[in-house]
């Protein structure tokens, strides 16, 4: 576990402490995404607000790692000219600490939707404990040495159902 | 890409931003290592403005906002600028001035102390929560 982590899991102990870390670490890192998203796109801060329907201004304070007044209706504003999906929602703390400890420039990379449904749809969507992963060419890599830690279980592999038509690649690596 | 993360330790070899941050409230020090967690894992170039500067050129401000103004002062390096920070005092803004009075100069003659003595001068930063 990284060093990070286990300090986190200590110290949320403390609700109060837990929450103020929590909400300070939430606007670094929805600034630095803005920031992030706007340059892979190649916008300007203006050519940005022209297309969220904001002022320059406005997208200049939103990317201040000081700003703290955040509304949903502002980041559905922001999702929509990414052309991204954007996820509100609740989660246990140590998926919030998780979170605190993988943030890195490349991780808060998102492409535009239509990159990355052409890419999502080269996924194999399959179906494994009542729930529904995509898995592309790299997990798969990663399902192979799974069997020689720990045998198959020849009725596990059963629940494994594929969402498209089976294909030799998807088979051999899932049975190893 | 990770940073390293030093505290000024003063010549009687007490690391008084450490004293500094103890005296801070619970809130104030969660807001503070949120940051310097940050700081830390990614340096400040990806969090625009994380890092203000100061009448002092080299010196450095953390920004934490609150009911007062945290201000702690650091440098990048100064050892090696690239790949580390070093923590030099803790000071607050009050009125858009720093307190204690000239807390940048103070900084930087911290900061000279630590070039002449990195060895003893400095230490790993001694995270308070």
């Amino acid at each position: 576990m990284s060093e990070l982590a286990e300090r986190l899991a200590e110290e949320f102990k403390d609700k109060d402490y837990a929450h103020a870390y929590l909400e300070e670490h939430g606007n670094l890192v929805l600034a630095a995404q803005i920031k992030v998203l706007r340059e892979m796109r190649g916008l300007t801060q203006r050519q940005l607000a022209d297309l969220a329907g904001m002022k320059q201004e406005r997208i200049s304070a939103l990317e201040n790692v000081d700003y703290d007044a955040w509304t949903v209706k502002t980041l559905r504003k922001l999702a929509k000219a990414f052309d991204t999906g954007l996820e509100v929602s609740f989660v246990p703390c140590s998926r919030a600490i998780m979170s605190v400890v993988n943030v890195s420039a490349e991780r808060l990379q998102v492409p535009a939707r239509a990159d990355d449904l052409k890419a999502f749809q080269k996924h194999k969507i399959v179906s494994s404990g009542g729930q529904w992963r995509a898995i592309d060419g790299n997990h798969l890599a990663t399902v192979q040495p799974f069997s020689t830690s720990r045998p198959i279980d020849p009725q596990a592999q059963k629940n494994w159902l594929r969402f498209e038509k089976a294909e030799g690649a998807m088979m051999t690596a899932v049975g190893g | 890409m990770a940073f390293e993360l030093y505290d000024y330790v003063a010549e009687t070899g007490v690391n008084e931003f450490k004293v500094w941050t103890l005296a801070l409230e619970k809130i104030q020090r969660a807001k503070l290592n949120a940051r310097l967690d940050m700081l830390k894992r990614n340096g400040d170039a990806l969090f625009p403005e994380i890092l203000a500067g100061t009448g002092t050129a080299g010196i450095l401000k953390l920004k934490i906002k609150g009911n007062v103004q945290l201000r702690p002062l650091l440098c990048r390096g100064p050892m090696n600028a690239g790949t580390e920070y070093t923590m030099l005092m803790g000071a607050t803004e009050v009125g858009g001035k720093l307190k204690p009075k000239n807390a940048d100069a103070t900084a930087n003659r911290l900061k000279a102390a630590v070039i002449a003595d990195s060895m003893h001068r400095r230490m790993k930063h001694e995270r308070v929560s």
